[in-house]
């Protein structure tokens, strides 16, 4: 909560209407939610929230407790300890403003794509006529009309994941989940799925996706939530993830850099791997890394590339969970 | 309740439009045809008897013709003697007719053809001289109906040459046998033997949609796991709504197939009235309209449904595959199947003990009690089982429910017995 009023409400000022700001602006809040199956916790006193019309990249290894905690959202599984609150209310209570889409392929086989999306859409309350001119409509404007009465079946995996993203948007939602939506696409079609969550938020919706693929949450994500072992290791957004890494600069030279090492802002230094003349330079926590190009000019260390960047999202899910498994 | 009828109008569609529905709902119906005509066809045509009679007496050969059409169970077929049989010399005549038993000759106008088993030769001055009976079989049932017939003829015509009228009449006087049947007796008491027909048909009928249906229903809850289909069903409705979605779905698609099969044979029976199966299907329908039998015709077969539905769907929710399914699926359609070892002496004595104590054998209540219910029970016993049929039955979906409920996301291969039994009688968490 803390972090979502320093990150900017438009009436933090006052502290309880405030408060009453950002609750009405929530679309997700967990609190203290726990989930055991027998001896085994799932997930342990996990705590988040998600402002409306944000994005939330949901991460972990497998399994960390994202699909369980995702079923609780949706109301398939209940807490045992704690409470999950989506667009102001009980999870149970909100099915018909919630899409998903789960991890594998949630259709039925022999369905037409058309009566898929029309179905889902039906159970979540819109009119089954209205379902279907939606349905149509939906898979005209992304480009599978002329399969609209395919069966699921003969359709390829990519256009049977749209279909079911399709089906998880259709009765418009306003906060859709989508359980590795990526999963088993090629590139062109994770770029579409990309396409279409952009969209979406662009349009209102607030999305949560898990997803194994650190690209996507960086692209995508306003919002990050790490998971391992049924706990939460980070929540916050792109930027602050990466200060959880000092930054790293790589430089292209021939000769020997192992001097950098002496400086105050080197945390360490690693030659080249022999694939090719790059040097890895740590650096420490809050150092920019001026120094290390005025001390290569000093020297006269020829440079065919020098950059100062930010760790990868991918090394900070790595750092996380390794020094969580540590 | 939109959800629940939303996801019954699902069940029965995917049901309905599997190309095994098809054959099934041909299939059964002909099947049913079959074992009632076969049986009939191969006892009328396939032993009936071919011979002829070369008549050189006077009249002998209308005799047998006469007693022939007397003949309850049409065992014979007499033919018109072929000419050079009629022309053949007594020198000839065995080789000749020996043509006719080896292969098949024209036997009728009409063009008939077949092999003779037997010619019956009657001489000028026959009662002085026997007839002869030229047959290469041993079978003796028409030999001693020609001689019957022959007897029959000679004694009359003695009775005429007498002149005496109230004698030759008095030896044609023949004593008719009514067949009865003991079983069919004490199975309906005021004879209803349609009312008791219907009942069974439908038992077996129960069996077969049961079966057929529950089956499909244990795949498509696998399915459902197996694609997390049932993920996306469960964030859209309750575990009980997609519970109820499909068992309404599956009582519609029984229902559907029973209307069509009766509705079929209405129509069939209409339009061949005139004929034996006609009359035994209009009977039936009659005994359908009696609203006491068909209301507990209606109610056994339903009750019988959910039970066999709620042991597949319990199956089903607990199975990630239908390989894992496959090993509880054997022991429990052996149970199912268990009353069929009985089968027949629950029909010989449908009040007797064997059936009234199975009646109360609560899974099988509903199917004994349709075989029974058309041969009156005592009314003590109607109300009983179906109080039964319909509480074990509505036990039987709530344990099944909870199971659902409990168990629909798990994916884990099926847990030992003792296990199994300790979820079916555990309360749901969720």
């Amino acid at each position: 909560m803390r972090r979502l009023l320093d990150s900017g409400c438009a009436c933090a000022k006052v502290s309880s209407l405030t408060h009453r700001c950002v609750l009405a602006d929530l679309a997700l809040e967990l609190t203290n939610v726990t989930k055991r199956f027998g001896a085994f916790t799932a997930v342990n006193d996990l705590s988040f929230a998600l402002r409306r019309g944000r994005i939330l990249g949901y991460l972990g290894p497998n399994g960390a407790g994202k699909t369980t905690s995702i079923r609780m959202m949706l109301g398939i599984l209940l807490p045992d300890e704690g409470s999950v609150r989506i667009l102001g209310g009980e999870a149970t209570s909100q099915r018909a403003r919630i899409g998903y889409l789960p991890e594998e392929r949630g259709l039925y086989k022999r369905m037409r794509a058309d009566e898929s999306i029309a179905y889902i859409a039906s159970l979540k309350g819109m009119p089954r006529a209205d379902a279907m001119k939606k349905a149509r409509a939906l898979l005209e404007q992304y480009g599978l009309g002329k399969f609209a009465r395919a069966r699921i079946e003969g359709l390829s995996k990519g256009m049977a994941q749209k279909v079911q993203l399709l089906s998880a948007i259709a009765h418009d939602p306003d906060f859709i989940i989508l359980d590795e939506p990526f999963s088993g696409l090629d590139p062109v079609n994770q770029k579409e799925v990309e396409d279409t969550i952009r969209a979406l938020a662009q349009g209102g919706m607030t999305i949560l996706f898990s997803t194994h693929t650190m690209q996507h949450a960086e692209r995508l994500a306003d919002q990050l939530v790490v998971m391992a072992r049924g706990r939460k290791l980070f929540d916050g957004n792109l930027d602050e993830a990466r200060r959880l890494l000092p930054r790293r600069a790589h430089i292209g030279a021939d000769a020997d850099l192992s001097f950098l090492a002496s400086l105050p802002d080197v945390a360490s230094v690693q030659p080249p791997n022999g694939k090719d003349s790059n040097w890895t330079i740590d650096l420490k926590e809050g150092a920019e890394g001026r120094d290390l190009l005025a001390q290569c000019f000093d020297r006269r260390v020829p440079l065919s590339h020098f950059d100062v960047a930010p760790p990868s999202l991918q090394d900070v899910f790595v750092s996380l969970i390794e020094r969580d498994r540590a | 309740m939109n959800r629940v009828f939303l996801i019954a109008r699902q069940e029965f569609i995917k049901f309905v439009t599997r190309r095994g529905f098809l054959f099934t709902l041909i299939g059964v119906p002909l099947w049913i045809g079959l074992a009632a005509i076969v049986p009939k066809m191969i006892a009328s045509g396939g032993d009936r008897a071919v011979f002829t009679v070369v008549d050189h007496g006077h009249g002998f050969k209308q005799e047998i013709a006469r007693t022939l059409a007397h003949e309850s169970a049409q065992r014979f077929i007499m033919v018109d003697a072929p000419k050079n049989l009629l022309d053949a010399s007594p020198k000839d005549f065995a080789f000749v007719a020996s043509d006719y038993f080896s292969k098949p000759h024209r036997v009728s106008a009409e063009g008939d053809v077949a092999k003779l088993d037997a010619i019956v030769v009657i001489p000028p001055d026959f009662g002085a001289r026997p007839a002869e009976f030229w047959s290469t079989s041993a079978e003796p049932h028409l030999r001693d109906f020609v001689q019957a017939a022959l007897t029959k003829a000679l004694r009359l015509r003695a009775a005429h040459k007498l002149g005496d009228a109230a004698a030759s009449a008095a030896l044609d006087v023949e004593a008719k046998l009514a067949p009865r049947n003991p079983a069919a007796a004490s199975r309906s008491g005021s004879g209803d033997i349609a009312g008791v027909s219907v009942s069974i048909v439908m038992a077996i009928l129960l069996l077969i949609v049961a079966m057929m249906n529950s089956m499909a229903l244990l795949q498509g809850v696998i399915e459902e796991k197996s694609t997390r289909m049932i993920e996306v069903l469960l964030s859209c409705a309750t575990p009980w709504e997609i519970i109820g979605g499909k068992i309404v779905g599956v009582i519609a698609v029984a229902l559907f197939t029973i209307v069509l099969w009766v509705g079929s044979a209405a129509v069939l029976g209409s339009l061949f009235a005139q004929s034996q199966a006609g009359a035994m299907t209009h009977a039936a329908l009659t005994a359908l309209s009696n609203p006491v039998l068909a209301g507990l015709i209606v109610l056994y077969f339903l009750s019988g449904l959910l039970i066999y539905g709620a042991v597949f769907l319990t199956i089903g929710s607990m199975s990630a595959s239908l390989a894992d399914a496959q090993a509880y699926l054997g022991p429990s359609m052996m149970i199912i199947m268990l009353p069929n070892l009985f089968i027949a002496a629950i029909l010989n004595a449908p009040n007797g003990t064997l059936a009234t104590a199975a009646s109360y054998f609560p899974i099988y209540t509903p199917y004994i009690m349709l075989m029974r219910v058309g041969s009156h029970p005592p009314t003590f016993q109607l109300v009983s089982t179906a109080l039964l049929s319909v509480s074990v039955a509505a036990l039987l979906i709530w344990k099944a429910g909870q199971t659902f409920a409990r168990h629909a996301l798990t994916t884990e291969k099926l847990p030992k017995l003792k296990r199994l039994f300790g979820w079916i009688r555990e309360n749901p968490a969720a």
